[in-house]
Parts: C-alpha cells; structure tokens; sequence
C-alpha cells in the first residue's frame, strides 16, 4: 500500500516537472530527486496541497504562484568569503596564474544572492587584479540575481563575514569595503565595476566563451550524475585550456565522467585545472 | 436742424419775388400790344376802363387776389418744405380769418411735423425711408454719417446711389419682399455686429407707400452674449469633466474618459494621457484616444525626454502647429489623415507634475479650446492626484488586509503550537511524576549496584593482579619467542654462511679430486684412482648435502628467490629420464614416465630451476627406499576429488606430478614427519639408506614457494606415492609468499660474511629480472620501450600494453639496470617508477638527461607520486600518478607515441636579456625541443626567414623594433605567418593593446610568479598543436573557397561583443568571405560607430556587455529613424523559452545561441543581406 502510494507520488512529481518545463522552460528533471520532492513537499504543505497534482493545476494556470514554486527552488545558502580556507587557496594557487593573462574573465555560475561575487571582487581588488579581470555572475532566477545586483545584505551576519575575510587571507579591513546601515550593509558601489550581472540557466542555456576561472560551488549537488555531467562539460567548453574550475567543498568531479580533462589544483577545496592536452583517443571513446 | 431751415428760407425768397415780377409784368405788356391795334379812344376809353379795371384789379388784387396769391405762394413755399411761412393776410375779412386759421392749424401741423421729425432724429441709429421705387424719403440724423452726405442731398435719390458701405438697403427689402422683417450681421471691416429691422410704410388710405430701415449697432450686445456662451461652454465643460472623474480611482480608466471626452469637447482626432511616476522622474502612457500604435513610438517618457517629457519638465503646454504630415496618422475605417496641430498640456497637483495630456487636431486649435484644456487640466491634476492617492491606499489597504490575514494565520499557527507545546508541557509533567518514581527505583537499585560494585571492586583488583602476572608471563614468552626466532636466524643465517664457506674449498677438492682420478699423468696406481675418485664422489655428496643445508636455510631464513619463467613439461621429462633411466638400469629396477595427453599443457610459468630440483629429490627418495618393483612418473591433471591444503589450488591450473614407487613404504604415522628437517622415518634408516632427511623437507618448502604441495600415500611395504602439485601460474602464490616473507629483525650480533656471500648481492647479482621481456628477440629497427619499474605485477602490465602497441619491452627492475639498459639500447622511450630501489626514479631522471645520448629519449613517469611539475620541468613527456586506471595507461600510451612518432621541434625565443634568455632555454628545453635564440627584431625575423621553427616566444621590448613591429612584419610574411607565437612580456596590457595582440598571437603571458610554468605549459602545447594543423591542412583544402558572388562580398558588418576572441573569430571568417568588418566592445561604442559608419549592412549584437548591453543598445539603435531596417542578428549563451523573443522585441531580427555555429552563422547572414 505505501509503495502504492511511493509510486503514484513519484508519477505526480514527473509529470509536474515536465509540465514546468514545457510551460515554462525550467528543467528540474535532472535534479536530485530527494531534493526536488522536499521542495514540492514544502509548497505543498505551506500552500495547504494534499496533492502534487492539485498543486500542478495552479502552477499551471497561476503565473504568480508558479514564481513562488520557482523560488522555492533557488536555495540560496551563501555567505561572504564562505569557506575561507577556498578564498585562501585561491589567493595562493589560482592568483598568480591569472596574473600571467593581460585580462581575464571569471563566470561565477549559480551566484545566488551574489555575497561570493563580493567576495571574489574583494579579493581580485587586493590582489591587483580588479582592472584585469571582469566577473560574470549568473543565477537563473531574476530576483535572486537583482538582489546579488544590489548588494545590501542584512548586518547580523558581518561579524561571521568579517572572520571569514580575515580567516581568507584578508589584507585590509573588511569594513572599508562596506556602508553599514541601521540593519543592512551595502557594499561599495565600485567593487561592482567589473561584474556583470545576468540571468542564465545551466539546464538549459549554453556555453559562455573562453573563461579563465568558473566558480560553481554548491550547485553541482543539487542535480543528478547526468546533470552534472552535461554541466561539467558546459564549464569545460567555456574554459580556456588551463582555466581553473571551482567546486564546492563537498563537490567531485569524480564520477562525473570528467575528471580525466582536468587536473588537480588543491583536492581539498574542489580547484580544477583544465588540461592543455585532450589525448585524442580519449575524447572519441567519450562521444 | 435750424440752420438747414434758415437755408432753406434763403432759397424760397427769390423763388417768390420772381413770381410776383412775373404776375406783375405780363398784364402790363398785353395792354400796350391791345391799344395799338384799336384806336385812341378806344385807347381813351381803354385807357380809362383799364385805369378802372386796374383800380378795379387793384382793389380786386389787393382784397382778392393778393391774399389768394398769398395763399398759393404759402402753399407753395409749404409744399416745398418751407414750414416757416404763414399766410399773411391782414385783412379784418374772411380771408384774414381763414388766414388766420389755417396758419393756425399750419402752426399745429408744423409743430406736430417737427414734434416727429425730431423724435426721429433723436433716435441714435440710423432710420431710413424710401419709397416704393427705393428712392430715399426719409433718414435721420443718425443715418447721415452712415450715408456720408447731408439728408437733404439724398432725398429723392435711388438707393443705389447715396448708399451705406456697412449694408445694403436693397438686399434689406429684398428680405422684406420676401417676409424676413430682421436679420444681423457681422461688418468684418469694422468688426461690428449690427441688427437690421425692416417694415412696409402705409399711406392712410392702407396703401403701401414705401419702407422703413432700422439698423441697430449690436456689437456691445453680441459681445456679451458670446461672452456668456464661452463660459457656459467652459462650464458646462468642466462640469462633465467632473462629473465623468468623479470618483474613478482606476487609473487606466480614468485616463481613457478623461482623454475620450476631452479629444470629443474640443474636436480632437487623436489624443494620449500620461501619467507622471513622479518616482522616477518619468511618464506612462495610460489611455489613448484614435491613435494608431506605432511600432517604436514609446509609451514611455523621462522628463525632459520629447515634446511629452519637455512639458512635463517646464510644467507649461505647448502647442504645435503644422505637424510634419507623417508624424501622426489617424485612421478611420473610410480613410487616413494626418493632424496638423497637437496640443500637448501638462497638468499638476500642487505644483507637482501628475502627467501630460496631448490631443492632436485637424483644425488649428482656439484660444477657446486651448483656455479649455488649460482649464480642464486643472481638474484633471487634482482628479489623477485623488486617484492616485486612492488606488496608493487601497494597494496599502489591500496589504493591510494581507497582513492581517497573515497574521491571522499566524497565529492560528501559534495558537496551534501552543496547543501542541502545552499538550507536551502536560506530557512531560506527566513523564516528570513517572521519572520522579523511577529516581526513587534508580536510588534504590543503585544503593545495591554500589553494594556489589564494590565486591567487583575487589574481583577487578584480583584479576588485574592476575592479569599482571600473565601479561609478564606473556612478555616473557614474546621475548623468548624473539630471542627463539632470533636465535633461528642466526641458525639460518649461520648455515647459509658456512655452506658458502663450505662450499669455496670444497670446490677446490671437487675439481682437484676429479683431475686426480683422470690419471693424466698416469702417476697414480688403480688402488690411489679408485680414492681419488672415492674423494670426488665423497664431495659430490658433500656438495649435494651442503647445497641442501643451504637451500633449506634460504628457505627459514625467506630468501629463497624464486624465478618464474616458461618452462618446458618435455624438456622436464626428458630431463628426468636421463637422469634416472641410468639408475634405474643399475638397479634392476622398471621406470616410466608418463605424461597424459592432452589435458596437460606444454608450457609452466614457473620456476623450472626449482620444480627440477623437487622431481629430483621426489626421485632420489623413490630409488632410495625400492629394492625391487617399479618406479614410475606419473604427469597429468589431479583428480576433481583431491583435497589440496592449500585453498589456492584448483584442479584445472594444476598439474600433478606424482612419483610412484614400491619400496619399503611410510607407516601412517610417520606419513607427516618425513617432511620435517632431518627427521626420516625410521631413525635407524639413516644409516641404512644413507641422506641427510632433508631432501624432503626441502621438496615441500619448495613447493609452497611456487604455489603448490606435496602430498603422500603409502602402505608400509608396498610403497609410497608423492605427488607434488604444482599450479601453472604461481603469481598468487607469489604474492602470498611475499606477505608471508619474516620481518627481517635487527641483527645486532655482527656476523662476518665475505663479499661473495652478500645475499643481497647474490640475488641482484645472480637473479635477472623475473619478468621475461623481449632483450634476446631484440632486433635492429624494432620500436623499443624500457619499463624501470620494481614492481612485477605492474610490469607486466606495462609489458603486455608495450607489446599490444608494437613495442619491444625491456624491463629493468632497479635504477641502475635502468640507465645500462637505456644506454645500451637506446630504447625510444622510458617508462619511469620514482620509487626504486637504489637510486630513485628522479635521480634515473637527471641522469638520463645528462647523458647526451639518453638525453633526447622521452620519459613518461608513473609512480605513486604527486609532483607531476617537478617531473615536467625535468623534461618529461608525461605523468601518471598511481594507482593507474586502464585508460590513464592508454593515454599515457598514446602521449609516448604522439612524442616517439613527432621529429624533434624548434623553437626560437627572441629575448633582449641575457639573462632571461637563459632561463627560458633552461625552462623549455628538453630532448625533443630544440631551442634558439635570436636577441633582436631583426635577428629573429632573419632567423625566422632562413629556418623553420615550430613555436616563437617573443619578449615586447626588444632593443631595435617593437614586439608589435615584429609580430606584425612576421604575419605579413606568407611564408612564416602561420607560427604560433607566444608573448612573453613583464609589461601589464590595456584592452586596446591585447585586442591588437591577440590578432597575431596565439597566447600572452605576462612574467610573474607562476609565468614560467605557464609557458612551459603553453609551448608544450602548441608545440603540440602544429602537429594537429599540419594534418588538419593535409587532409583538405585548408577552407571552402567562398564563391565569386557571395552576399557577403563587400558587406560592412559591425560585430559588437566585448570577447575579442569572439570578435576574432567571427571576424576571420567573415573577412575570408569578403566582408568589411567594424568591431564595437559594448553598446556605447557601437552607437559611436554606427553614426560615423551609417552605410553599415550588417549588425552582430552580443547581449551580454558590459556600459551597455545588447538589448538597450538595439532599443537605440531602433529609436533612430535611418537604422529601423538595419539587419541586426543577437548572439547570446541563453536559451530558455522567451529569450529569443526577448531579443526580437529589443529589436533584433534574428537570433543566435553561443557557441556559434559557422555554417549557421553565414546562413543568417546570407538571408538578412541578400
């Protein structure tokens, strides 16, 4: 009976995706399923649903609801220099390589709210690199990407912030970077210069040209293996030949099918480098 | 009036006299004609009846005549108008009273005439009379300025001729005629507006004698009225307006019947309302009247941002007049029109911009209409101001209403909560009380767990006494145990010494006894040959004895060395037979060998040396113990039934070989013990049946090393059979052999060992490599791989995948061998282990590189290892970090070959400082490059002209040209531009310097901390790359050859992307096409360009750019009239539903996804500019 009832929920969840997808063009097909029935669970019980497809009929038919199930999706757990142990490594490892380029550009891919994009443009200020470099930062949910844009950001958490800048490998106060409001910061205007901000879906958009880093961390975790896969070779066909990939702490490119295009930069904090060479061979086994 | 009388009177006086002469006159000259033709007394009497009669006439006159003289003359003078005169008339008679009278009744007509005349003349508009025919009878006073003469002068005259300008009295009695007694009119000269009246005259008889004029000067009146008019049309206006306003807060709404009825009042054609968001200083378009939308006309406007922003900003109307006649169409159902005249009002709301009305007319507006809208704008400010506050409150109200709702559920959901946390609360309560009883248990139990705690307490204390003494006992057993193994060891080790001792003089004796027992010399008598020989026989058995002491120690002490290679089965046999069959004959006894079939295969890979030895000993034994019988060999595949003690073994990778005889046989009893070192059955045996009693135990040691047993069946005197089973592949056993190896403990009692008897050397030395590789079927031009590699499993990995691609493999298991080997055969390339025993792999590395005869051979690293850098700055071709997967072998595989199959490259650097020079040449340069360096531009374009080279690095600063200079003199060239070159430079770009690079370099690199490794990387790589392209053009024409009258041909295209590569890349094969291209970074730039190429064809829009991006730019770009058709194609990497709409909408009028495609590229082109 419960497995009756597994499989009819796994049927609703199947044809709600597809339905978004063909309606409005977002594929959560390839996410991990786990995660997108939690999300489908939470709106239903927020939105008082018993079932998927009652739900479906309104996210069908209510554009404003479906926004609000698109949101839903966008799990935007960011924080400033998050993992300070990554900013340092790339302070150290991936730094000093971008500056042998006269310009480079960075795809910061899942932004989110944008507080990594900050961060990132914090570092390349410090490290003298902010007139070279330009950072495309891309989310697929428009508000999310106009809140990264404007960049203010609730004051409660600077303190945890400004530890992480210094555990980072920080070499100024975090606090000339800032205007602090009653309860919000904003950050300065400037550190925004060289960033593009943009809408842009992985599932279903394409490649962006020649990157000389892309930072992709706790994106890869939401979607399944031959999700990742396509996403990884997306990152590869827009990386030049020595780019650097970044991952989240808790993201591999093992398993991804991948892992043979690119080398190690640190293991521990998820930095890849694509190789100069492809060995040919390889790569028609892959197609 | 009494000056014209008194004219008048003038006039008459002579009129009068003249009559009087006339009356007096003519009876006078008709009587002078009557008396001459009568006679004189007839003239007498004539004279004097004339006299009479003329006093008769006098008196007749004076009485008679005179008054009625008087009487016509008066009459006359007052028929003519001469109101003055009375008849004068003394006469006391009748005469004189009806003189008297009629002057009288004169007097009262007269005055009664004047009475009227002057009451017409007092009237202050004009009066006129005429008579039937229109001639002029009458005007007054009034009427004389309008006619321009005196009245007197008109009276009698045709109205035609003395006439007023302002009207026409003909015209008025045509009206008349026609039964229109009134009419008005406008005099445009004088601008005055006059009212006509018109009325038939009547004698007294009824008849009609003539008309009347009235002309009334209406002008003040007609003003008044229009004044009053204008306002109730304002008004009433207005008042409609607000009525129509009245409480509309839907802001659409409102602008459509405000817009509606404003356009309807004032006959506009076409109107639109907008409304200020004062927030960001713009106008919206909210209704329209009759407009037609126009593609590209905004409904949306900043202030100051067109005529509706202008008005907006100044807060003041404006007004337009001869609109262009394409600038706005009205369209109806029957036809189209353009408006002439737009007025364009803002309206306001406490001098705050609320939004802007603009109405489009046919007609020129009037100040009416215009006063109107100034008007009705005022309403209308305060009308939207309302609305707006309305539709702001109820918004605020709605969230309100929301936030209330959300509150409520809210706190129902806390209400909730709480319900659920108090139904915890009493819960817990409840397990509170239930813990508060099971506390009281746990006291009491714990009261009696302390109780006997306290007697395990004391147990513990006694076991751990115990467990002392055991664990000294214990420590005292290991130390034993080690002092045991310890002691066996040196026992080992000890016999494998001596026997080496042992055997060095012993050798002497063996050589010297058998030259004795050859007798050369014939000194020697039978008797002293016989001993020499016995001696000989003697230290064979010595030797045979100490080899088997040595053997079986090399086996305690785990350094038995096995060597696994192919051996014969055949050449085992026949082995066997000549060895035996001799014996055999001697003794009498029947032996047979007898390999089965089929099943049994002819190859072993195991260690012949060492199975030869077993069947030997197996054999030795047989002889030993058979007086008579048989012995017999027996090879084939066991039994399924067999049991093997050792789990490895499997019936069909074994074979066994079984030794048969019929000798004395082995109690069951002993049937074990026969294995154990110096132990043989019987103990009195030994000196019956002579040996050592290790033969045995040596036998199964040995089969244990290559992965078999020894098993044994024997009845006490019918005899025995060991079978010794041997697998055909003894890599497990090896391996399990290799684990069960002792630890080798430290020695700390010196022992002496002589050079010779190094055991370590001894198995270098002795011992090749266990893996049998291809050195003896080595031949000249064959493709040879040389594994350094300790690791045999690994090895012969290697060795087969070598093999599979077409190698002769070598394998040499430490470093050393290694280096002979690749000197000495000068493989084509290495495949290197770091750890290694001796010297290391690195060490091999450097070595190999300074030998310049070994220096070019490529090597591939494979180790556990993770420095591939280190091993790539050191020349390698490659690095494989272990554990290797299959397809990481492969590739390195395929990276050997790619680097055996490729000539050796060039590369010239071309560096002013020495210094520099040097550590780049340092840095690149291994085997298989060959590096030259040129210091100046032109040192290296001459280089570059008279050589090939695969890969330039360039420095910008050199001492005699530009890099610039160079690069672009190179490119120039035919012959050399297609080198790739590297810019190796310490000086920091701009955009504009590396976009100019970039379309001759194929990398920059600018100098630093980590540049080094970079152009390591870069080089390799496209030193790498050349490869690729030579094929890439061999296999085909390089590109299609663009046809003769291709569309592209001549285009001017601007590609505006802010990725020069991109830029470059489109570009190249536009301009291979034909086309002219313009190359824009953003938008801004792009905007630039277009205005000062107008003439472009052509624009390939990226979207997204940094200043501005694709969209905005092609929004402006459409905004501009000359640009509406320009072919715009959008590139971007989105492609989610909508986004190709997005950039039709923004203007562009196709669209493609990044990457791009070429074909499909060309293909757009070719549609949008055919």
């Amino acid at each position: 009976m419960e497995a009756d009832i597994q499989e009819s929920r796994d049927i609703e969840i199947d044809l709600l995706l597809e339905a978004v997808f063909r309606k409005y063009g977002h594929d959560f097909r390839d996410y991990i399923r786990v995660h997108v029935k939690r999300r489908i669970e939470h709106r239903m019980r927020v939105s008082g649903y018993d079932h998927i497809s009652e739900m479906q009929h309104r996210i069908l038919y209510d554009r404003r609801f479906f926004e609000i199930f698109l949101q839903d999706f966008s799990i935007n757990v960011t924080e400033l220099f998050r993992d300070p142990s990554f900013y340092l490594a790339v302070r150290q490892e991936v730094v000093p390589v971008l500056k042998t380029h006269p310009h480079i550009k960075i795809w910061h891919a899942g932004c989110a709210t944008g507080e990594e994009v900050y961060s990132m443009a914090i570092l390349l200020r410090e490290e003298g690199l902010n007139d070279k470099a330009r950072i495309y930062a891309t989310d697929y949910h428009p508000a999310v990407v106009q809140q990264a844009r404007a960049g203010i950001y609730p004051i409660d958490m600077m303190r945890e912030y400004t530890s992480n800048y210094q555990k980072s490998g920080g070499r100024h106060s975090f606090a000339d970077y800032y205007r602090a409001d009653y309860e919000s910061v904003i950050f300065d205007r400037s550190l925004r210069d060289g960033v593009m901000f943009a809408d842009h879906n992985l599932v279903t958009d394409g490649v962006f040209g020649d990157m000389h880093m892309i930072v992709c961390r706790n994106v890869l975790i939401y979607f399944n293996r031959n999700l990742q896969h396509r996403v990884i070779r997306l990152f590869m066909d827009s990386l030049l030949p020595g780019g650097f990939l970044c991952l989240g702490k808790k993201e591999s490119l093992r398993f991804t099918g991948c892992d043979h295009l690119f080398e190690t930069v640190s293991d521990s904090e998820k930095i890849y480098k694509k190789r100069l060479f492809e060995s040919g061979d390889r790569i028609r086994r892959d197609q | 009036m009494l000056k014209d009388y008194n004219i008048k009177d003038k006039l008459l006086w002579p009129v009068g006299l003249l009559l009087l002469v006339v009356a007096c006159f003519l009876p006078g000259v008709f009587l002078i004609e009557e008396s001459r033709h009568l006679s004189h007394w007839l003239l007498i009497i004539g004279v004097v009846s004339i006299l009479t009669l003329i006093l008769v006439i006098y008196s007749l006159t004076r009485h008679i005549v005179k008054p009625l003289q008087n009487l016509v003359e008066v009459s006359t003078s007052l028929a003519e108008g001469d109101f003055e005169r009375r008849f004068d008339i003394k006469a006391g008679d009748e005469f004189g009273t009806a003189a008297d009278c009629i002057n009288r009744a004169f007097d009262i007509v007269i005055d009664k005439m004047f009475w009227y005349e002057g009451m017409l003349d007092a009237i202050p508009f004009p009066i006129m009379v005429t008579d039937l025919n229109l001639r002029w009878t009458f005007i007054n006073r009034a009427a004389e300025p309008m006619l321009g003469v005196r009245r007197s002068a008109v009276y009698g005259e045709h109205c035609a001729g003395p006439h007023s300008d302002v009207w026409d009295t003909e015209y008025s009695i045509q009206r008349l005629k026609g039964g229109n007694t009134s009419y008005t009119f406008h005099h445009a000269l004088t601008d005055r507006h006059y009212q006509v009246d018109t009325a038939w005259l009547h004698d007294s008889k009824g008849s009609k004698t003539g008309h009347i004029q009235i002309i009334q000067d209406i002008s003040e009146a007609t003003r008044l009225r229009r004044k009053a008019e204008h306002r109730n049309w304002l008004r009433s206006g207005e008042a409609e307006l607000g009525h129509l306003m009245r409480g509309e807060a839907n802001i659409p709404e409102l602008s459509n019947s405000i817009i509606t009825f404003l356009c309807k009042y004032i006959n506009g054609f076409g109107g639109a309302f907008y409304v200020a968001r004062n927030g960001d200083q713009a106008l919206e378009l909210t209704a329209a009247y009759a407009l037609t939308r126009r593609k590209g006309i905004a409904d949306r406007f900043a202030f100051g941002e067109g005529l509706v922003g202008q008005a907006a900003l100044e807060k003041e109307p404006i007004l337009v007049t001869r609109v262009p006649a394409d600038y706005i169409q009205i369209d109806s159902g029957l036809g189209a029109g353009a408006p002439r005249n737009i007025a364009v009002v803002p309206f306001l709301f406490e001098d705050q911009i609320k939004g802007v009305v603009e109405v489009a007319a046919f007609h020129d507006f009037s100040p009416r209409e215009m006063e109107f809208l100034e008007t009705a704008v005022k309403h209308i400010g305060v009308a939207v101001n309302t609305a707006l506050s309305r539709s702001q409150m109820k918004k605020l109200l709605d969230q309100t209403r929301s936030q209330a709702e959300k509150l409520r559920i809210q706190q129902e959901e806390v209400r909730q909560t709480n319900e659920e946390l108090e139904a915890q609360t009493r819960a817990l309560r409840a397990s509170e009380s239930n813990l508060q009883a099971q506390q009281e248990e746990l006291r009491v139990t714990n009261e009696e767990l302390e109780e006997r705690t306290k007697a395990l307490e004391k147990q513990r204390d006694d076991i751990r006494r115990k467990n002392m003494a055991l664990k000294e006992a214990h420590e005292e057993n290991e130390r034993k145990a080690r002092d045991l193994e310890i002691a066996s060891r040196y026992k080992s080790e000890f016999m494998a010494n001596i026997s080496h001792e042992l055997r060095t003089p012993l050798n002497s004796i063996l050589i010297l006894s058998q030259l004795l027992s050859q007798n050369k010399e014939d000194t020697l008598s039978d008797k002293q040959m016989e001993f020499a020989q016995t001696i000989h026989s003697s230290g064979s058995d010595l030797l045979s004895l100490i080899n088997e002491i040595l053997d079986l120690s090399k086996v305690e002490a785990g350094k038995l060395e096995i060597m696994v290679e192919e051996m014969s089965l055949a050449e085992l046999t026949e082995d066997i037979r000549r060895t035996f069959e001799p014996m055999a004959r001697q003794r009498n006894l029947s032996f047979d060998i007898e390999a089965a079939g089929q099943k049994v295969p002819e190859y072993l890979q195991t260690d012949g040396k060492r199975v030869w030895q077993v069947m030997k000993n197996l054999l030795s034994n047989a002889f030993k113990f058979t007086e008579t019988g048989s012995i017999r060999v027996d090879i084939r595949r066991p039994t399924p039934d067999i049991r093997f003690k050792n789990p490895d073994l499997d019936t069909n990778h074994t074979l066994a070989l079984a030794v048969t005889d019929t000798g004395i046989g082995i109690p069951p009893d002993k049937q074990e013990m026969i294995f154990n070192a110096f132990q043989q059955a019987d103990g009195t045996t030994s000196r019956k049946y002579g040996g050592t009693g290790l033969g045995l135990s040596i036998s199964k040691e040995f089969a244990r090393f290559l992965g078999g047993e020894i098993q044994v069946e024997s009845t006490l005197g019918e005899g025995s059979t060991f079978t010794f089973f041997l697998p055909e592949d003894p890599t497990r056993a090896l391996e399990n052999q290799k684990a069960d190896k002792p630890i080798p403990g430290p020695i700390d009692v010196p022992v002496k060992t002589s050079p010779a008897a190094d055991p370590s050397k001894e198995s270098n030395a002795e011992e090749p490599s266990f893996v049998k590789d291809d050195r003896r079927t080595l031949r000249q031009g064959d493709k040879t791989l040389l594994i350094i590699e300790d690791d045999p499993n690994f090895c012969r990995i290697l060795l087969d995948l070598g093999r599979e691609r077409g190698f002769k493999v070598l394998i040499a298991e430490d470093g050393e061998t290694g280096l002979h080997f690749a000197d000495f055969f000068s493989p084509d390339a290495v495949i290197l282990d770091i750890s290694l025993p001796g010297i290391d792999g690195w060490k091999v590395m450097a070595r190999l590189k300074e030998n310049p005869k070994t220096r070019p051979i490529p090597v591939h690293f494979v180790s556990v290892s993770d420095r591939p850098l280190d091993a790539l700055r050191m020349g390698a071709v490659g690095f494989l970090t272990k554990p290797v997967s299959m397809e990481m072998m492969e590739e390195a595989f395929t990276r050997i070959e790619q680097v055996i199959s490729r000539p050796v490259k060039r590369l010239l650097v071309v560096e002013d400082d020495d210094a520099q020079k040097r550590s780049i040449v340092e840095l690149i340069g291994n085997g298989d490059v060959e590096t030259q360096t040129a210091a100046t531009g032109a040192e290296a374009f001459d280089r570059l002209q008279q050589e090939t080279y695969d890969c330039v690095i360039l420095d910008l600063g050199l001492g005699d040209m530009s890099g610039f200079e160079l690069l672009s003199r190179i490119r120039k060239d035919e012959r050399i531009s297609r080198i790739p070159i590297i810019i190796y430079t310490g000086r920091d770009l701009s955009r504009e310097e590396e976009a100019e690079l970039r379309k001759f370099a194929d990398s920059i690199i600018i100098k630093g901390a980590r540049s080094p490794e970079r152009l390591l990387d870069e080089t390799t790589l496209f030193l790498h790359r050349v490869e690729t392209r030579m094929d890439d053009e061999s296999s085909g024409t390089p590109s299609p050859p663009s046809p003769p009258n291709d569309v592209l041909k001549d285009k001017t295209i601007m590609i505006v992307d802010d990725d020069m590569r991109n830029v470059f890349a489109i570009g190249s094969v536009l301009e291979e096409r034909g086309a002219r291209l313009l190359e824009a970074r953003d938008g801004l730039e792009c905007l630039r360009m277009l205005a000062s190429h107008p003439d472009t064809d052509l624009v390939i829009m990226d979207i997204m750019m940094p200043e501005m991006d694709g969209y905005e730019a092609m929004g402006r770009i459409r905004e501009q009239k000359r640009f509406a058709r320009l072919p715009i194609i959008a590139l971007t990497a989105k492609a989610m539903k909508g986004d190709k709409q997005k950039c039709i909408q923004a203007g562009a009028n196709d669209y493609l996804a990044k990457p791009v495609d070429v074909d499909k590229l060309i293909s757009i082109l070719r549609v949008w500019l055919y």
